[in-house]
């Protein structure tokens, strides 16, 4: 019997992907049902790196925690250490000195910049492009430098304190940061020179796995990837905290430049548009930067009132927000951390259906998920 | 009349039965809902009033309850609104709310895992974080670990 | 003429068999392992880039633990991630080293007191060397590995038995 399509006895199959697997950014598993090469339905198994992050936090006082807020999202240290403090802060109605404020923006957008660097970096890799990476790397390297100057640390700051930062800034960085804000741009320009309209680096993103505006809500989709699917909502320019009221950007939207709105390559766009509004924002801050305290008066036992906050703060992945439960003692009752990749895994199922095998690794760079924000 | 007044007096008017409590002292309005009207309430306010993401669901264990707290955002009018509601700690139960925001769906699984709350109707209720033979739920103020996981001791 | 026409003028050199391919061949071809589970792993990535450059040692990483001499745990260990760890160890070939990088594998660190934590990736496979930090510095990495080498240099036997 010669075997054609009508007899070719085909079946389902179950890939296992992860939890170590080069492009799933970390320990990411996720089960497959496929069809052929087509996708029909992925569950994500998370939990690889929970760390009860959240459990230790009712046990530790309100400023032992900051070092573990470090590790909630390692890519972006200085932006969860930012969010958690504020919320201490609103919690316990302390004033945060202006030159402390203009610092805090310099080092979130900073972490900013070189998150994105390896967001992007790492989707242009999974999609087989090296080198963009290596750049990107070498301008990494440098805020790393600027950061190690500062607090000492390059990767886990614990740089931010209750009411402040913990110094001032050193002796030369704002020569060094102003002339890493020149060669970043300049390198920036080159990056996007090789990706950005390569024609096979838009083939493999655009119009793969849209995400509706309306899913996207429903999804609690925020962030860059918000902004991708044509929302334009942005927690800095719409509801500012901090001292964002003050300066002057942008907010990149995606419009589907090279296929449909909220494809992958909206999602991509949205990053890199977004490091020049950061480069931006830093460069005003520096030139705005107060002379003054950087550290508010802060008694040493710390009790903030009973009472609960939740604060939000537009991180590089997406809205992040921390919810606390104060019972009027030196430690906190409840600590939770919402995360945006947490959002962004739950719409996988959703949006990764019909696509093929090979683009999956894009959606999830596309997505820059990390890890640890996940799992906590 | 602001607008959370007027959300009270448009629930009471839709849902006669519920109780419910409003608290303004905190940082957002608080609507203290139920437990078995929490879902009702929650559709009517995506519906009428453009809460249309749900920010965060999550719980606290109180010692002699569990809180159920939802955080609504309306991107139009800038709001936040804030629901709570409150489970008995022995057998925590209450509808899920799924159906009405997408997003739920795994905030439901966090919060089956880590408090042992169970969601009625629920697609897919299984563990999402902690492995699936794992013992007890974590972020209860009692919890106690089983001593070993697959032959590891667990130090705690 | 040049340094090695110089050592050889023969181009002839004698050595041990267990010298030349254990040792020699060994230690500078350390294949690692593209494994790591949390913050340690952005530094090892850093390490393996422009500044660092993890290349000069002879380390490239591979995917599969069946091309690889060594595993780097770079991370915390949780409970849902040891056994897998347990595995991917068990698919590695003989001779096979392992190096805990950062608190977190080496003894829990940090979260030493989490519910889902393994206080040690040693508790659950044999580890050559550890390096402290939190995260440790690319340096510190660097200098784990040339302590590695140092240790394969003064393994005694050709094949280790497995342990």
């Amino acid at each position: 019997m010669v075997t054609t399509r009508s007899t070719l006895r085909t079946q389902e199959m179950l890939l296992n992907m992860g939890p170590h697997h080069p492009s799933t950014h970390g320990v990411l598993r996720l089960i497959l049902r496929l069809d052929g090469e087509v996708v029909e339905e992925v569950f994500p198994d998370i939990g690889y790196l929970h760390r009860g992050i959240e459990k230790i936090g009712e046990s530790l006082t309100y400023k032992q925690f900051i070092p573990y807020t470090d590790r909630v999202e390692y890519l972006a240290s200085m932006n969860v250490n930012h969010l958690y403090c504020m919320a201490v802060e609103k919690l316990a109605g302390i004033e945060v000195p202006e030159r402390a404020e203009y610092i805090r923006v310099i080092m979130t957008e900073l972490n900013r910049i070189i998150s994105h660097i390896i967001g992007c970096g790492a989707l242009a890799m999974d999609l087989g492009a090296f080198t963009p990476f290596l750049y990107g790397v070498v301008e990494r390297e440098k805020v790393n430098d600027l950061f190690e100057m500062t607090c000492g640390q390059r990767l886990t700051y614990n740089y931010m304190r209750i009411g402040g930062v913990s110094q001032d800034l050193p002796e030369g960085f704002v020569e060094k940061t102003y002339a890493f804000l020149e060669e970043m741009e300049r390198r920036w320009d080159e990056i996007n020179r090789l990706i950005t309209e390569n024609e096979i680096f838009v083939q493999r993103l655009a119009d793969v796995a849209v995400l509706t505006e309306a899913d996207a809500l429903s999804y609690n989709i925020t962030g860059p990837n918000l902004r991708a699917s044509g929302v334009d909502w942005d927690l800095r320019r719409d509801m500012p905290y901090s001292v964002y009221d003050r300066f002057d950007f942008d907010v990149p939207i995606g419009k589907g430049e090279r296929g449909t709105v909220g494809d992958c390559y909206d999602r991509y766009l949205m990053r890199v548009r977004e490091t020049y509004e950061s480069l931006k924002i830093v460069r005003q801050a520096l030139d705005g930067l107060p002379e003054g305290e950087v550290q508010a008066k802060v008694s040493k036992v710390f009790k903030p009132p009973k009472g609960e906050v939740y604060m939000r703060a537009e991180n590089p992945r997406g809205e992040m927000a921390v919810y606390i439960e104060s019972d009027g003692s030196t430690k906190p009752s409840r600590i939770k951390f919402k995360t945006p990749s947490f959002n962004s895994l739950g719409v996988f199922n959703k949006i990764c259906r019909g696509q093929m095998l090979s683009d999956l690794v894009a959606v999830i760079g596309s997505f820059d998920i990390v890890l640890p924000e996940v799992d906590r | 009349m602001n607008r959370i007044e007027k959300i009270v007096k448009m629930i009471r008017k839709e849902e006669p039965e519920v109780l419910l409590r409003t608290e303004e002292e905190g940082q957002f309005p608080v609507l203290r809902v139920e437990r078995d009207r929490v879902v009702p309430v929650l559709r009517l306010l995506r519906d009428d009033f453009g809460f249309e993401s749900l920010m965060c669901e999550t719980a606290s264990d109180r010692g002699d309850r569990i809180d159920l707290i939802y955080h609504l955002f309306s991107t139009p009018h800038r709001e936040t609104l804030v629901v709570k509601t409150v489970l008995s700690r022995e057998k925590p139960q209450v509808e899920t709310a799924e159906d009405v925001w997408k997003s739920a769906n795994w905030y439901e699984r966090e919060i089956f895992d880590l408090f042992g709350v169970e969601f009625i109707g629920h697609s897919d209720l299984v563990r999402i974080l902690l492995p699936q033979d794992w013992v007890g739920h974590p972020l209860r103020k009692d919890y106690r670990p089983a001593p070993e996981y697959h032959g590891m001791k667990i130090e705690y | 003429m040049g340094l090695l026409e110089h050592k050889l003028p023969e181009n002839v050199f004698f050595t041990k068999l267990d010298q030349l391919t254990m040792r020699w061949g060994l230690r500078n071809s350390l294949w690692y392992m593209l494994f790591a589970t949390a913050c340690c792993a952005i530094e090892l990535m850093q390490t393996g880039m422009s500044r660092y450059d993890f290349d000069r040692f002879g380390m490239i990483p591979r995917a599969t633990p069946r091309q690889s001499d060594l595993m780097i745990v770079a991370g915390t260990v949780t409970y849902k991630m040891a056994l897998r760890i347990k595995r991917l160890y068990g698919q590695m070939p003989e001779p096979k080293y392992v190096i805990s990088m950062g608190s977190c594998a080496n003894c829990g660190g940090g979260f030493v007191h989490s519910y889902s934590v393994l206080n040690g990736v040693d508790k659950i496979i044999p580890v050559d060397v550890y390096v402290p930090g939190c995260p440790p510095r690319p340096e510190a990495l660097m200098e784990g590995c040339m302590k590695l080498m140092e240790k394969i240099d003064q393994e005694p036997r050709l094949v280790r038995s497995a342990r």
